[in-house]
């Protein structure tokens, strides 16, 4: 499976004056079940619209979004059922993307009988209590009857790739998904993350301004500025050898606490 | 008994003593965010507290600045003293004092502090001290030039005739900056000043804050859930895990060679996040239990 976007460009028009602003400008980016994929950039430099696009969450401009060569926008109504099964969004707001008033079981079955996973109830629930084991939230059983504001935000944060998980993706697009949790928590998630990777093949599209973390996880990166990929290429490249000045200034701007030397 | 003016000379600046805080959760309920807090922070020096989020950093650090919400339900103990002066059961107008004359405050989102109907000069122009520049209005508006500058603003004329609306992130964070050091104060309380904010504004805002505290010599309180931004800018750093200090000591020395578990452990997860080499680690809860036990046993 391919997960591509061509050439991809999002105007807006702007608030007051009759101009207009180009979040994204001709991007072009490839993403695999497998492979882990970052798209790195700066508040304002059009990732997040970029992922919303590569979501099917709102149109592109111009340009085309296409999963093994066909166009989304060509896809039929059960083509785009499938498409919104197998690339699944994984967001930075756990709070916000989960109902308050929805227990756990239910926040992860719903979606699981909508997308006909699953039917019965028992099976609903089994799967519900499957995905939950795999995302390290184990023994599972006491999370079902939750509400989200019981759990903490690493929890909620891997409910949504639970539920995310649930549908059998291929790939996962996560827009700054562990951004706002604490070191620990963050390391969790990103083990959960990995280890899906490893045993069910799924591919990533992380979208952050966290370069450590990009460098500790990411297989290919893509940087972003004022809507245009400026540099791609393989992780190991553009840390060790950027080329665009961009890159080179996000690249010395991370904060990293030096690890203690070993005796 | 020292006599007075010994006391004086050895007086901190602020010296928070057994300080616990009580939060309400619901009617009858309530849970204890501060547990028996000591600290202590002497003229011109630099303090961080780090933790993770429900530590009780920032509770504490609201504690200092006197920012609790005032409900019966909110419940502190202890002893928060500024240059001993004791602050714990002090009227509204005391703590406004302090608040005026002697502690400047920085918080990770400027738009709940900022006027958003006020240009910013104005706002600079209103943490001015009458005493300073009296009612001459050009003399405070130099004031009020001056500190933006400090702040790192080249156009500081036109950043004061500017709505916090008109700018962005990282320029309404130095803002704060110089609403807080225009003051002149003897503290700055900042609480994640740069947590909302990209790597690279992250840099400049805090390499503003850290030049101007120099030249100031204005003691801080930095508190952060980052430990790359306590390292580099402050002294001494105070651990917090579930609402005590686990450990305390030369930022330095404590990053390089924790002696606490739970400071062991959160080092640990940061670094497996950076370095290349080493397995992604997190706390396990079998760790995090028994910190919670001792945590337990302790109050």
């Amino acid at each position: 499976m391919l997960l591509e976007a061509k050439n991809v460009s999002k105007v807006y028009r702007a608030r007051r004056s009759s101009g207009t602003v180009q979040a994204v400008k001709d991007a072009s980016l490839r993403a695999r079940p497998g492979e882990f994929v970052a798209i790195v950039g700066e508040s304002g430099s059009g990732k997040s619209t970029l992922a919303r696009i590569l979501l099917d969450l709102i149109p592109a401009s111009s340009g085309s979004v296409e999963l093994d060569g066909v166009p989304i926008e060509k896809l039929k109504r059960q083509g785009r059922t499938r498409y919104r099964s197998v690339v699944q969004a994984v967001l930075q707001d756990p709070a916000g993307s989960l109902n308050p008033r929805k227990r756990v079981e239910r926040a992860i079955g719903e979606v699981v009988r909508l997308h006909g996973i699953a039917r019965s109830s028992a099976d609903v629930r089994a799967k519900v209590l499957e995905v939950l084991e795999l995302v390290g939230m184990s023994p599972a059983q006491p999370f079902l009857d939750r509400y989200p504001h019981e759990l903490s935000g690493g929890q909620r944060q891997r409910v949504l790739i639970a539920r995310a998980v649930a549908l059998n993706p291929q790939i996962i697009v996560a827009d700054e998904a562990v951004s706002a949790l604490d070191a620990s928590v963050k390391a969790g998630v990103l083990r959960v993350m990995a280890e899906l990777k490893e045993r069910l093949g799924v591919g990533y599209v992380f979208i952050t301004h966290d370069l450590p973390l990009v460098k500790k996880v990411a297989d290919y990166v893509y940087v972003m500025k004022s809507g245009e990929i400026v540099e791609h290429g393989p992780k190991d490249k553009i840390f060790s050898a950027p080329e665009h000045p961009y890159t080179q200034t996000l690249l010395a701007a991370a904060p990293v606490l030096k690890a203690p030397k070993k005796p | 008994m020292t006599t007075p003016g010994a006391v004086r000379s050895e007086t901190p600046l602020l010296e928070v003593t057994g300080l616990e805080v009580f939060l309400p959760t619901g009617r009858d309920s309530e849970i204890q965010a501060v547990r028996h807090v000591d600290l202590v922070v002497r003229d011109g020096e630099r303090v961080g507290i780090v933790g993770e989020s429900g530590s009780g950093k920032s509770v504490t650090g609201r504690a200092i600045a006197g920012l609790l919400p005032t409900s019966p339900l909110v419940r502190v103990n202890g002893s928060i003293r500024f240059g001993g002066t004791e602050m714990v059961g002090a009227p509204s107008s005391e703590w406004d004092a302090i608040r005026r004359e002697r502690v400047g405050m920085i918080f990770q989102d400027p738009l709940t502090f900022l006027n958003p109907t006020m240009r910013i000069g104005k706002q600079v122009a209103e943490s001015i001290p009458a005493a300073r520049v009296g009612r001459d209005k050009r003399a405070r508006l130099a004031e009020v030039h001056k500190f933006l500058g400090k702040a790192g603003f080249e156009n500081p004329e036109q950043v004061a005739t500017s709505f916090p609306h008109e700018l962005s992130g990282g320029m309404r964070q130095r803002v704060l900056i110089a609403i807080a050091i225009a003051k002149l104060p003897a503290l700055i309380l900042a609480d994640e000043p740069t947590t909302a904010l990209d790597a690279t504004v992250q840099q400049r805002v805090l390499s503003t804050l850290d030049e101007t505290v120099a030249e100031l010599r204005t003691a801080m309180i930095l508190i952060s859930h980052d430990l790359a931004v306590v390292a580099g800018m402050t002294d001494r750093v105070y651990v917090m895990y579930a609402g005590r200090i686990v450990e305390e000591g030369p930022t330095e020395q404590v990053l390089e060679d924790p002696q606490h578990p739970y400071t062991q452990a959160l080092l640990r997860s940061v670094h497996s996040i950076t370095e290349p080499d080493t397995e992604l680690y997190s706390i396990p809860p079998s760790l995090r239990r028994e910190l919670n036990a001792e945590v337990d046993r302790a109050s």
